[in-house]
């Protein structure tokens, strides 16, 4: 007797895809809309993990955008200090669908405000990227010119972005009363001071998420009409919430939405896919813990597998070249030092409202 | 009453010469100091690590040099009361290269992100060029061994800036051209400041303390008078030998005494002018 389900392939059957499976290449998780060749020109964007994507694609010599690149001779660690080299741009990261739709159209209309900048002693950061400038800059003059450089860059990475990869971290942000701007980080965690007067807290809903998202998609056609979009959900756990609600309660609604709100942008739009990176990390029938002992970073091994699968999917990985790194190397999975410093290695805005807990 | 001489070690490569022309030629001009080199051209004294109260090498080469020129191939720390670090690339060449990639709003000749762009120095922020400054300099052979030295022991450390190219330098095309631009640009007197304050921060945060290039011997900023360039002599055992016409280098023994002058000033050790 004929049904739906029985000609379908094996990783339509949890037994088949999930439980039998190669959990380490995922044959077929991940099988994409369109092509990424070696030219083709990548940009991304979003939370941390964004930064792992960009490293990834990097390491195979993709000609991964990077409109404001560091100084020639900057040392890696000031240059990444200093916001360079983490994403395709010094815009820090980006953690909500909100956050880079407000940029993409400040870059259309070369919009700065002077209201958006903040103070700690004596110094200025600009809020909608306050990371990018660990000492901040010594006038609001400084401020206003070096996003009005930003913003001119940007305008030139949409316009030649074939590949648009954008990394969705949170539904929670903070928003600036006055402009209503929302920001990527809360007042009061790298400057200014949180006045409930002025910054109000929102939790974006599934339908302002993807009525954004689309705006996104709509806005970066306008400035490349072939633009594809990559979108993917950030694995790691929110740091707190100010929801009120519990944690982890919290991180389920902000992790379930950005993964629906992307899969249904993916099921409308050709030029939008969806890697599956959050569910190589989460699900639990992967053979051992993909998270260090904190629950939130990522064990380096998995993301490691998690970008193999993406770069398989387009046929881009060196396995060759990797599997003489991985036999010139092979301390990184098993030295605890090296695990502990993997924190280190991603520059998270996010992670320091855990460092101001009371 | 004459008290007795304070042993200065000065350390470095070719720039060590002047110092070493100074402290022969007017000898009498610091009566407390006794002067002991102990450096060789290049990068010889990169091969040096302090270890157990000297500067040792393993490197036979090294020593070698060090031995042929200075007639002393380790130092024993112990019984010098000061040292002055000189030349091994702490100078402004360090700051020039930063802002010949780079600009930020602080240059005088910078009205905002359009004059950056044009000019193909992306703006940056003050903080980042300091930064990026103070990274280039501390990566210096002369920073690293003042800042091992002052690590390493209870007497005074000084770094002496090296000099900044003669002003004949802009004649000689690319190799000075970003001294040219910025100094084109109205940037220089600025550039100067700039570095010298950055210097002195680091060094203060090392606990060395920093050897400004006097004043007078600047012209520009960025460049230093003839008159202290002038007859600068090499780096030789046999001495008397003088760079070439054309070196924009390396100063002269003026250029040193003005130096030492100051030296003696920050020790608290008397200068006898001539009469």
């Amino acid at each position: 007797m004929k049904n739906p389900y029985s000609d379908l392939a094996p990783s339509a059957f949890w037994k088949t895809g999930v439980v039998q499976t190669d959990k380490t290449l995922w044959p077929d998780l991940f099988v994409p809309k369109f092509a990424i060749e070696p030219e083709t020109r990548v940009a991304t964007a979003g939370s941390c993990f964004a930064q792992r994507i960009r490293q990834a694609l990097a390491d195979q010599n993709m000609p991964i955008l990077d409109v404001e690149p560091a100084p020639e001779a900057l040392q890696e660690d000031l240059a990444r200090e200093f916001g360079y080299g983490l994403h395709s741009a010094r815009y820090g990261n980006i953690y909500t669908p909100r956050q880079l739709l407000e940029l993409l159209q400040d870059v259309q209309t070369g919009t700065v405000r002077e209201e958006l900048i903040w103070q700690r002693k004596g110094r200025f950061f600009d809020m909608l990227r306050p990371n990018v400038e660990p000492d901040g800059c010594a006038s609001v003059r400084e401020v206003l010119e070096l996003r009005r450089l930003h913003l001119a860059r940007l305008r030139g990475l949409f316009e030649t972005t074939d590949v648009f990869v954008f990394t969705l971290g949170l539904t929670e942000a903070w928003l600036h009363g006055p402009t209503g701007r929302c920001l990527p980080v809360a007042p009061g965690v790298i400057a200014g001071e949180y006045d409930p007067g002025t910054y109000r807290f929102h939790n974006f809903s599934h339908s302002e998420l993807l009525k954004d998202l689309k705006a996104i998609r709509a806005t970066l056609r306008q400035f490349h009409k072939k633009i594809k979009i990559i979108l993917t959900t950030s694995p790691v756990p929110i740091t707190a919430t100010a929801s009120g609600d519990h944690v982890l309660n919290a991180s389920t609604y902000t992790k379930s939405t950005l993964r629906s709100v992307a899969g249904e942008m993916a099921m409308r739009f050709n030029n939008v896919d969806y890697f599956p990176g959050y569910e190589i990390v989460t699900t639990w029938a992967r053979d051992g813990m993909a998270y260090q002992d904190n629950l939130r970073s990522i064990r380096p091994e998995v993301v490691a597998d998690v970008m193999a699968v993406f770069l398989d999917a387009y046929g881009l990985r060196d396995t060759q070249d990797s599997a003489r790194r991985d036999a010139e190397d092979p301390a990184p999975a098993e030295d605890p030092e090296y695990l502990d410093g993997q924190e280190d290695d991603l520059v998270c805005e996010e992670s320091l409202i855990e460092a101001l807990q009371k | 009453m004459t008290l007795p001489a304070k042993t200065v070690c000065v350390l470095g490569n070719s720039h060590m010469a002047a110092f070493v022309t100074a402290s022969d030629q007017w000898a009498a001009r610091w009566p407390e100091m006794r002067f002991i080199p102990f450096g060789a051209h290049g990068k010889s004294l990169e091969c040096y690590r302090v270890e157990e109260g000297a500067l040792v090498s393993d490197d036979a080469e090294a020593r070698a040099r060090l031995l042929a020129l200075t007639g002393q191939d380790r130092l024993d720390l112990a019984g010098i009361d000061a040292f002055v670090v000189t030349g091994l690339q702490f100078s402004i060449f360090a700051p020039v290269r930063v802002f010949n990639q780079v600009s930020s709003m602080a240059l005088p000749s910078v009205a905002g992100h359009r004059d950056a762009v044009e000019r193909n120095r992306p703006l940056t922020s003050g903080a980042l060029t300091e930064a990026y400054c103070r990274e280039r300099l501390r990566a210096t052979l002369g920073y690293r061994l003042a800042r091992d030295l002052a690590q390493a022991g209870a007497a005074p450390v000084f770094l002496a800036s090296q000099p900044r190219p003669a002003v004949s330098a802009r004649e000689q095309g690319y190799k000075f051209a970003g001294f040219t631009r910025l100094h084109e640009r109205g940037d220089g007197i600025w550039l100067s400041q700039e570095y010298d304050r950055i210097a002195r921060r680091i060094c203060r945060a090392a606990g060395v303390r920093y050897l400004a290039q006097p004043p007078r011997t600047i012209r520009d900023g960025l460049f230093t008078k003839y008159k202290f360039m002038r007859g600068s002599l090499r780096l030789a055992k046999a001495g008397n030998i003088r760079h070439p016409v054309d070196d924009v280098i390396h100063a002269n023994a003026d250029f040193a005494r003005l130096m030492i002058d100051q030296l003696a000033a920050a020790l608290d050790l008397s200068i006898v002018p001539a009469e």
